[in-house]
């Protein structure tokens, strides 16, 4: 029987980075140059291209890019490792799927594959949660618990180094917000809950959140600017 | 890019509870509408994506299993619908069925149908006087705790749900309710007094239609007091009028191994 799936998360996701970084803000803008990501947004979108004529070798090689980072976002997501694996097998095929029509004016390729898995993690959860809610009314009680995530917990390979340093730049970057705002952004990004689930959840009023959501990502924002090419807020 | 532009007109505002998805229905209507004739809201749109997309790094790095890669490239060049991909077999697709001994595929219906006759028979026969107090106390332990989350799930269940009530002949024996509900593939299992199966074996259950093969519906295994509660899913466009349960070598096995010893009929409620 799988592991069922707990309500009482805490969206402490963030909170154990936002305190262990190494990292001081001051020191960032030393690490990421404007230019590089650049070149990544480049190299996708060709890569983008050759997979819209059929080219499967830019599907590997874009799954070498993003695959741990979106295998691991599922997992956050779903907590259950099979199901993860069903995201992230899903989230590549539609960009396959959608190579042809894909808009680079939208957005980066990078964001796509985050955001598609994102919505496809939360789908599979909410299809979960639906299953547990036929459970416990046929039962009088229900084991509940955190599913740790399962999966191996294996370092990763050194040539996914672009990767790793862009997550101690979001860790760090997540250190400039408060708790309050690290909080409601966890809840709404990795739960998907909605803005009167999360003031429920934390018991504020609506304006509330939504106010703080807002502001802590222009923070986000401002902070990660290096990172997302941007230059100078 | 500085935060005027952001407050330049109301809408601006709900770019990244958009994106999120944490509007409600009617607000985030409002806003898409919105988006398709406006640019500066589509550069926030944009803007906030790529923002929130870097939350990602933020989850705690986990390397996916090798075996993921391979599968990605398969799937992405099958070019599967989504509705394909949707139906996650819960048995392993790969599990290689040991040696039968059942002589034929007929071999095994026979013995499914002679249990549910046995059991409609069966539950007849312990409606005459005489004949019911001896079998009802023998049922009584397997009965009972199924009995409560029967009249529970009774109430509660959508009217498209269809059940099944698995027995066996034998007098101790384990009970079964097999909840299904069609449109949504859900299939919950509710039982009472299973004995826990042997190390490396588990319990499986098979839908069965039309006189074709069994179908694995999945595994199950109960909990240290005897109780199944088990949910299963099958696909949305499934048919089957029979269930039935086998011991299978764990995880479960692509064609049954033994006769069931426990099979009911699906009927409406």
């Amino acid at each position: 029987m799988r592991a069922l799936l707990s309500e009482a998360v805490q969206p402490a996701m963030f909170e154990k980075f936002a305190a262990s970084s190494s990292l001081t803000l001051a020191r960032l803008s030393s690490f990421a140059e404007p230019s590089s990501s650049r070149r990544t947004e480049d190299r996708d979108a060709v890569r983008v291209v050759r997979m819209a004529s059929g080219d499967e070798g830019a599907l590997a090689e874009l799954y070498d890019a993003y695959g741990a980072t979106t295998y691991s976002l599922a997992l956050a997501v779903v907590k259950d490792s099979q199901d993860a694996e069903d995201v992230v097998a899903r989230t590549f095929a539609q960009l396959w799927r959608g190579a042809a029509s894909f808009d680079a004016a939208r957005g980066t390729v990078g964001a796509w594959i985050t955001m598609t898995a994102r919505s496809r993690a939360l789908d599979l959860l909410r299809t979960r949660k639906r299953e547990l809610r036929l459970l416990e009314r046929a039962s009088t009680e229900v084991e509940t618990g955190f599913a740790a995530p399962q999966g191996g917990m294996s370092a990763v390979a050194s040539d996914e180094a672009e990767q790793n340093e862009t997550a101690e730049l979001v860790r760090a970057s997540l250190a400039s917000l408060t708790f309050d705002q690290r909080n409601v952004i966890a809840l709404a990004f990795f739960e998907g809950l909605s803005h009167s689930e999360v003031a429920a959840r934390i018991n504020e009023p609506l304006g509330t959140v939504k106010t703080r959501i807002r502001t802590g990502l222009q923070r986000l924002r401002a902070a990660l600017a290096p990172t997302l090419g941007k230059g100078a807020p | 890019m500085s935060e005027h532009r952001t407050t330049a007109h109301p809408e601006a505002e709900l770019a990244s509870s958009w994106v999120l998805g944490a509007l409600d229905a009617k607000e985030a209507a409002e806003f898409e509408a919105h988006l398709a004739s406006c640019a500066e809201c589509r550069d926030a749109v944009r803007d906030v994506r790529e923002t929130l997309a870097l939350l990602a790094h933020a989850a705690p790095r986990v390397a996916p299993p090798a075996a993921l890669r391979e599968r990605v490239l398969r799937e992405a060049g099958t070019a599967q619908s989504t509705a394909q991909s949707s139906a996650r077999p819960l048995v392993g697709a790969s599990a290689r069925a040991p040696r039968a001994w059942l002589p034929s595929r007929a071999g095994w219906f026979a013995a499914a149908a002679s249990l549910v006759l046995a059991a409609a028979l069966g539950a007849k026969l312990r409606e005459e006087r005489g004949a019911r107090a001896a079998v009802e106390g023998a049922l009584a332990r397997s009965e009972r705790v199924a009995a409560e989350r029967d009249s529970l799930l009774s109430a509660v269940l959508a009217a498209d749900v269809v059940t099944g009530r698995l027995v066996s002949t034998g007098v101790i024996a384990p009970a079964l309710r097999v909840y299904w509900q069609k449109t949504s593939g859900v299939v919950v299992l509710a039982g009472a007094a299973f004995d826990h199966p042997a190390p490396g074996r588990t319990y499986q259950l098979w839908g069965i239609h039309a006189g074709g093969p069994p179908q694995s519906l999945g595994t199950f295994v109960p909990d240290s007091s005897g109780a199944v509660r088990a949910v299963l899913r099958v696909p949305v466009e499934a048919a089957m009028e029979t269930v039935a349960v086998t011991e299978e070598a764990a995880p479960g096995s692509a064609k049954p191994t033994s006769a069931p010893f426990l099979a009911g009929a699906l009927g409406a409620k």
